[in-house]
């Protein structure tokens, strides 16, 4: 090597120099993750926390004496599990979360496929209209659609808010599946095309198929958002008790003037389960998805 | 089987872009034609008009007795292998290959008796059950071939199938190709920016340039007898040598005079040219007609000219010799290998003059 070059290779770095090296980076993660996580920890402390002990300290007080368990006991749990309504409402949650699921991923993926692929006239502006309606805040429709509710007779019921979750999710739906099934190979679907597939057979044979991470990421947003919803769901449905999901449940289980908390935080947990359950079943598609439409392979 | 009519198509965007201008060719059933030409010629353009992936602006098009200007691809019997080979990822090859005939309604044993016979025929009977991406390009190539093969259609519509393949399974393929189309019998439309598949593959080569039709003709008669400056200097690698030249009267003949060159013109051929002595012309002259004089077959009628050898390239069973004459121009010569010349050195080269090629400069057409 003549000694006029340049080093290509860098100086072999000890392990502890390594450490160091990365160490702040390190840092940083972990004190972000443990602020981000210091909420949780703290409600799922309170939640075993009994009433009297959450309405006197605070959760951190545990923490002084970490090895007394008699602090801990599972009565909130049991009187969140046993209290009025609540089974009901579980039922109701997801009698509400499938359907406004599936109702905004089956019209976003039809929308989008003729968005990405039919060519008619206005196409770019219905497009544009649609992200469009993304900025509009859905706390501007509560009272026209309540009041058009009313006059069909469909506050209180099921279908209301399902109509309204899917008009709530449609936009970013349409706008993720869109941009997803636009970058699909175009000679896949002209392939197809010349194999004697008509749009219908392109869609269910070919798009569906393929754009399951983008479909299955979309799922998760929409579930998570309307299984967690309670504005939509109480403006909607109103004081009904029969069609209350969990959310509702939850809010008056605290009591009027927040004094049955200790069932909040066990409830809240309690409400975690099946979102975590669809989150971990869609995980891989779900990350996969959100990377998808940026580093196409 | 049907033959495949294009009478003045014209295809121009929205933008105003002009991609095919005033196409006309009727391609024979049962025939291979190649379209060929530089990218942007407007050939893919052409191929995807009749396979009805893009919209006619004006002309008429037939496959077969069929008028199929507004016939979608479902309905035209036509089937595609594309550059990329577009299979369907999530599908196994058997999957890929029998999709067309699924959505046709056939029955699953007929598809699956169809699939198996064009996969023996392409030698991939044991990749039926893979997803083509564990298949290697040449596989999948093979695939995209049997996915169209199995359909049987009336035409064949090619795009680039080969330009994915490293070059020793590509000339493989061209010659598999080859095969096929006769065992077919089926009209072949290929399109391709490589001549020597275009040589070696076309009954018909069409070439195309800046989307107008510059000729069309068997492989060895384009190659001969170029229609114009384009077609000369498009075929053949490397291409033909072109000197900007006049005629002019030789002692009793006519000669050709260029800037560093005076070649008498065989008097069998005076008759032809005597007409365009005042025009501004161009002469050319391909590499394989320029010889070594101690290695020139016998009874060659030419010239010799000095030159001197400035870079060479041994290819084996040739050397190409870039050659500069004494007022500069460049020339390309192919020489034999024994020939041995080295960079600097002078020597003569023998122009054939029973081989060459005469444009007219204004109009780039042959004369």
């Amino acid at each position: 090597m003549s000694p006029g070059l340049p080093r290509l290779r860098p100086k072999r770095q000890s392990p502890i120099e390594r450490l160091l090296a990365k160490a702040p980076v390190h840092f940083l993660v972990v004190l972000i993750a443990f602020i981000w996580s210091l909420p949780t920890v703290g409600l799922l402390i309170s939640s075993f926390r009994p009433q009297r002990d959450l309405l006197e300290t605070g959760w951190w007080t545990v923490l002084t004496h970490p090895s007394q368990f008699t602090q801990f006991q599972l009565g909130n749990y049991a009187d969140v599990l046993t209290s009025q309504g609540m089974g009901q409402a579980f039922i109701n949650s997801l009698v509400i979360s499938v359907p406004a699921t599936v109702i905004p991923i089956a019209i976003a993926t039809f929308a989008a496929y003729a968005l990405a692929w039919m060519s008619f006239p206005g196409r770019q502006l219905i497009f544009a209209a649609i992200v469009g309606l993304l900025v509009v805040p859905l706390q501007m429709t509560l009272i026209p659609v309540l009041r058009v509710y009313n006059t069909l007779g469909l506050s209180g019921s099921f279908l209301a808010v399902w109509l309204a979750h899917t008009g709530y999710g449609l936009p970013l739906g349409i706008y993720l599946l869109r941009n997803y099934i636009g970058s699909l190979p175009r000679d896949l679907i002209e392939a197809a095309a010349v194999d004697g597939a008509p749009h219908l057979k392109i869609f269910t044979r070919l798009i569906v198929p393929l754009s399951m991470p983008a479909i299955a990421s979309f799922a998760v947003f929409q579930f998570l958002w309307v299984w967690n919803d309670l504005l939509v769901a109480l403006v909607y449905l109103g004081g009904n008790q029969e069609v209350a999901p969990v959310t509702l449940v939850l809010r008056n289980l605290a009591g009027d003037r927040g004094q049955d908390w200790h069932l909040l935080t066990a409830g809240a947990f309690v409400s975690m389960v099946i979102p975590l359950v669809v989150f971990f079943a869609l995980q891989r598609y779900f990350v996969r998805g959100l990377l998808a439409g940026s580093v196409k392979g | 089987m049907a033959s495949v009519v294009f009478e003045k198509v014209t295809k121009q965007y929205p933008n105003g872009y002009v991609a095919v201008k005033d196409l006309s060719l009727t391609i024979g059933d049962q025939e291979f034609l190649v379209l060929v030409g530089p990218s942007g010629c407007g050939k893919t353009t052409s191929l995807r008009m009749l396979a009805g992936l893009e919209e006619i602006s004006s002309g008429n098009l037939y496959i077969g007795d069929r008028y199929v200007n507004s016939v979608s691809p479902k309905d035209r019997d036509i089937a595609m292998v594309f550059q990329s080979y577009a299979l369907y990822p999530h599908m196994s090859v058997a999957e890929n290959m029998g999709f067309s005939l699924d959505l046709k309604g056939i029955t699953k044993a007929e598809i699956r008796q169809r699939v198996q016979a064009a996969a023996e025929q392409l030698g991939i009977e044991s990749l039926l059950d893979r997803k083509p991406k564990q298949l290697s390009g040449g596989q999948r190539q093979r695939v995209a071939l049997g996915r169209a093969i199995v359909r049987s259609p009336s035409v064949f519509l090619m795009d680039e199938p080969l330009s994915n393949l490293d070059a020793k399974l590509r000339v493989q393929a061209r010659a598999e190709l080859n095969k096929l189309h006769k065992r077919l019998g089926s009209t072949f439309v290929y399109v391709t920016h490589d001549q020597a598949e275009a040589m070696t593959m076309g009954t018909r080569i069409a070439v195309m340039n800046q989307g107008i039709l510059q000729q069309i003709d068997t492989p060895q008669n384009v190659y001969e007898h170029p229609n114009n400056l384009f077609v000369a200097g498009f075929l053949g690698s490397p291409s033909m040598n072109f000197f900007e030249a006049h005629l002019q009267p030789q002692n009793e003949t006519l000669g050709i005079k260029t800037a560093g060159l005076r070649l008498p013109i065989p008097p069998e051929l005076e008759g032809r040219y005597r007409a365009y002595q005042s025009h501004d012309l161009v002469f050319g002259i391909r590499p394989e007609a320029i010889y070594h004089p101690q290695y020139a077959p016998p009874g060659i009628q030419g010239v010799t000219v000095q030159a001197t050898v400035s870079v060479t390239e041994l290819m084996g069973h040739e050397v190409i010799v870039y050659c500069t004459l004494p007022n500069g121009t460049e020339v390309v010569a192919r020489l034999d290998p024994r020939a041995k010349p080295a960079p600097g050195e002078h020597l003569e080269l023998l122009f054939d003059l029973s081989r060459f090629h005469l444009f007219d400069k204004a109009t780039e057409q042959t004369l």
